[in-house]
């Protein structure tokens, strides 16, 4: 595997992501599939003036990433974010989300 | 040298031929327009579909018309989230008499009867209108000197009359002479960003019209905290911008069509200081989704169990799918879109019900007025309103967020009637979701959430 590749949110428009379509076109567009394959290290930079980033939008981009990883731990170890720590904290409960099954109303 | 200067017949011929080219150039794409104007007049009939919509669902029968003049008399609440059968019955005869009548000339708007009246009716209104002289101006330019004449009559309360000129009919009619003042305007706090049918963005590296109008609306919202010297935390300001995103994202997906609006009103000379916001989208409900539901479809499997339990009240007339299909909806990990256990779709409602649950919590505390932050989900005949009383909580078991609206926060027992309920006689073509909260007087009462 190649050395630490870089995903820079300054780069895009911002300051909200927001959009399971944008997040998914996203993926495509910085092939994320293949920087996961050759990189062990990607870093996420997300700029200190970014009002939000919804669930939709991080699971449109990330999701297959956090349930390819399996677990919490082993997503923050491929992906190292930067990133103002409210984002963080909403992440949290995002990749969470990526984890949990659906089930059945009764 | 120049050709006028050695051979001035050949000069003017020259001239005379540019000039007649110009000329046969500009009278065919004139006749394009209008013939291009014709076939979607043909296509899509005299009045915009969106009028159609309005006339077909919220008004059944025959509606008195008179000659060439549709009225609108709005009823004493107009309101969405008091009042919301009369208000729509009303918006759905005017737009049933637009409908009929041939050829529509005049429009009377009466709010002199009005006491009470809120965003989310005025934002149905400002869309129907809005429809009605967009038609009336492309019928116009066939027919010389033919457009809709507007008239009113103002309700009694200055507030009123003043909401109306700041973002009612006449802000959307433009009429320049009845605006409301600039030092009125100073003190007041306006928003309103609507889509119709617009070509998405492909580049994902570039901001859409969802991203652009929900950054804005924030913004918005911090200049009314302002007013009141606070200010949203970098915290509030995600989380505001998270859940209007979903929203407008979920009315993009799922409504089948591109055509929203978004408006926030503030009157800082009132005395109570009421933020009000309504978010509407036209197009498909959340019922008529989950109805168009294949058997075999994952979703309608995992919610089948649901409304089979409360079959018995289906079956009494005690509740209608629609509602049930409605409240279903708003919990966490549900959506038309998932295909299997493994799909993440299904955050949007439950991301709302969390902040209006938080606002609750924040706003009510140390706020002088009596005016309880309130919220109103319509969406087709199906309305469920939120005031506090019922909040989401996390199922234990599947670690997900659950309402069920009655006190033991049970999806298995049946919800309360008075917040999950809808309406025989109308249904909005789409969904209105209506918030309306007191902000704090007191300087010491966090704004965060």
């Amino acid at each position: 595997m190649s050395a630490n590749k870089v995903i820079d949110f300054n780069k895009f428009e911002g300051p909200v992501f927001s959009g399971r379509s944008r997040g998914e076109e996203l993926r495509e567009f910085i092939h994320l599939d293949q920087m996961e394959k050759q990189s062990s290290h990607i870093s996420v930079i997300i700029p200190e003036d970014t009002y939000s980033v919804t669930s939709s939008f991080f699971l449109g981009l990330f999701a297959p990433s956090v349930r390819n990883a399996g677990t919490r731990e082993a997503f923050y170890e491929k992906f190292n974010f930067e990133a103002p720590d409210f984002i963080m904290e909403d992440f949290e409960g995002y990749i969470a989300r990526a984890l949990t099954e659906n089930t059945s109303f009764h | 040298m120049h050709l006028a200067k050695i051979n001035v017949p050949l000069y003017i011929r020259n001239k005379r031929f540019t000039k007649l080219n110009n000329w046969l150039r500009r009278k065919k794409k004139k006749n394009l327009k209008v013939s291009d104007r014709n076939a979607i007049i043909a296509e899509q009939g005299n009045y915009s579909k969106i009028v159609e919509m309005i006339a077909l669902n919220c008004f059944s029968g025959t509606v008195k018309t008179f000659g060439k003049t549709a009225y609108f008399k709005a009823p004493k609440v107009f309101s969405i989230i008091k009042n919301p059968e009369e208000s729509l019955l009303e918006i759905g005869r005017l737009a049933a008499q637009c409908i009929q009548a041939d050829n529509i000339d005049k429009v009377q708007l009466d709010f002199s009867a009005v006491v009470e009246m809120d965003l989310s009716a005025n934002a149905i209104l400002d869309l129907l209108v809005e429809e009605i002289d967009a038609y009336g101006k492309k019928q116009g330019k066939k027919i010389k000197g033919k457009k809709i004449h507007w008239e009113g009559s103002y309700p009694a309360s200055p507030e009123l009359k003043r909401f109306i000129k700041a973002i009612g009919v006449i802000k959307f009619l433009d009429v320049k002479h009845e605006k409301v003042k600039h030092l009125e305007s100073k003190r007041l706090r306006v928003f309103e960003a609507s889509c119709k049918h617009y070509v998405r963005v492909v580049r994902p590296q570039m901001r859409n019209k969802v991203n652009k109008v929900t950054a804005d609306f924030a913004d918005h919202i911090d200049d009314c905290l302002k007013t009141v010297k606070k200010k949203l935390t970098k915290r509030g300001r995600s989380n505001l911008c998270k859940y209007v995103a979903e929203i407008l994202d979920n009315a993009e997906q799922h409504s089948g069509m591109y055509h929203w609006a978004i408006q926030g009103y503030l009157d800082t000379s009132a005395e109570d200081l009421i933020c009000e916001i309504v978010i509407f989208n036209f197009g498909e409900s959340i019922s008529d989704r989950f109805l168009s539901l294949k058997k075999d479809d994952y979703t309608f499997g995992r919610i089948a169990p649901y409304v089979l339990r409360h079959g018995n009240y289906i079956y009494n007339g005690e509740m209608r799918r629609a509602d049930l299909y409605t409240l279903i909806a708003l919990q966490q990990s549900v959506s038309t879109k998932n295909l299997n256990n493994a799909s993440t779709r299904g955050n949007g409602t439950y991301d709302l019900i969390q902040f209006f649950d938080l606002m609750y919590q924040a706003f009510t505390q140390g706020a002088s007025s009596e005016v309880r932050p309130v919220m109103k989900l319509l969406s087709g005949s199906s309305q469920i309103l939120f005031d506090g009383t019922y909040e989401m909580r996390i199922n234990p078991t599947t670690k997900l967020g659950e309402i069920a609206f009655n006190k033991d926060n049970d999806l298995t027992k049946r919800p309360d009637p008075t917040y999950v309920n809808g309406f025989k006689k109308v249904k909005l073509p789409g969904t209105c979701l209506s918030i309306k909260f007191p902000l704090p007087s007191k300087a010491s009462v966090p704004v965060s959430a």
